[in-house]
């Protein structure tokens, strides 16, 4: 019984957490782009809201009928769909070490040692793909609210200035 | 002096021992370049140095960010930082700079004094959550035996659930400081809206 209620317990605050990023001011009807949540995955366009999936999934609804916002919505699209695949892969290489790991004899658990070590690699590598993903998202995002008002600059794209003293 | 006293003495006495060492030496010992041992905890401590930096190249990895054109409208690039009319507008983690981001604004003012207070009740209880979680051992190793284990998972339980609380309350605020910039561009857009409780 007392595990129930702790594990109902642990549920509540993890859906709580999950709630608490949720914007609670509904943006007016307009055609810009609003994000209304905290992990810039969910947005308002002309009164509709636009959820971006785990693989980017949505993100072509978005920013419809802007060329260079879907170019980059297909790009975070493709890197979603790596980073995800790249941290699975490592995270069930992970698993799969520390299941050797544990169920090994003590002088021999080097090779779930190994797979743990070997298993935070493509982890790694996930986190440069969910990073990128998640630039070209909100590069597109904010393209398309730019066109709204002209065309864009090509200067637009070009690496701010260096800090002064910096080389 | 007394060292060599002592060597001295030792070559009288350990004379032929020395003698054999010199002919290994002479013959079965090479010099060989100096190769630091590590302690096992250095070396992972050398791991876990390489992983962080890896971690912090993995997220800090240069990504080209599209700069916002000048405009009324508050826009947030994906570098976290907020342009509105041409200027940059970074807001600090206690919330510094936000009231600037929305300023003349009273309705968006009001959402950001909201985002600041849940910022800072939320990072001070995730800090006491914190330090109930590090504090678990030394409350478990103060009660008796038989209590320990219940202790010490009770006051770790007891910590993770005040942490994600706070954390809670950080997101929340957060989620106010979007609201804050919404209600801004939606008072630019009409700005008969501004003003209006």
């Amino acid at each position: 019984m007392i595990r129930v209620v702790r594990s109902v317990g642990a549920a509540l605050l993890v859906a709580q957490l999950a709630r608490a990023g949720s914007a609670s001011y509904q943006p007016r009807s307009s055609p810009r782009i609003a994000s209304v949540h905290i992990n810039g995955r969910a947005y308002v366009r002309d009164g509709q809201r636009y959820e971006i999936g785990l693989f980017g999934g949505g993100g072509d609804e978005l920013v419809a009928n802007n060329e260079a916002a879907t170019a980059l919505m297909r790009k975070h699209r493709r890197k979603e769909i790596w980073a995800t695949s790249l941290f699975g892969l490592g995270l069930g290489t992970s698993i799969a070490g520390n299941a050797l790991f544990w169920t090994a004899d003590a002088q021999d658990n080097r090779r779930g040692l190994a797979l743990v070590w070997l298993g935070l690699v493509p982890m790694v590598a996930s986190a440069v793909f969910f990073n990128s993903a998640r630039h070209d998202l909100e590069n597109a995002v904010n393209i398309y609210n730019d066109a709204l008002e002209g065309p864009i600059a090509p200067e637009a794209f070009a690496p701010s200035p260096p800090p002064p003293g910096g080389r | 002096l007394i060292a060599a006293e002592q060597i001295d003495s030792h070559e009288s006495r350990d004379a032929p021992v020395l003698d054999a060492f010199e002919d290994l030496g002479a013959e079965g010992f090479s010099c060989q370049p100096f190769e630091p041992v590590y302690h096992r905890s250095v070396r992972r401590a050398r791991h876990a140095v390489a992983i962080g930096l890896a971690l912090v190249t993995a997220s800090t990895s240069a990504c080209a960010t599209y700069h916002p054109r000048a405009s009324r409208f508050i826009s947030r690039d994906a570098d976290g930082i907020h342009h509105r009319d041409g200027q940059d507008f970074k807001v600090g983690m206690f919330g510094g700079g936000a009231e600037s981001l929305v300023g003349g604004d009273p309705r968006a003012l009001e959402y950001v004094r909201r985002y600041k207070h849940l910022d800072h009740v939320g990072l001070a209880v995730y800090l006491v959550g914190l330090a109930t979680m590090l504090a678990s051992p030394f409350i478990g190793a103060a009660v008796p035996d038989r209590a320990q284990t219940p202790t010490l998972y009770g006051v770790l339980g007891l910590g993770a659930g005040i942490s994600i609380v706070g954390a809670a309350l950080t997101f929340k605020g957060e989620a106010a400081l979007i609201d804050a910039v919404n209600v801004y561009n939606d008072d630019v857009a009409d700005p008969a809206r501004a003003g209006r409780p």
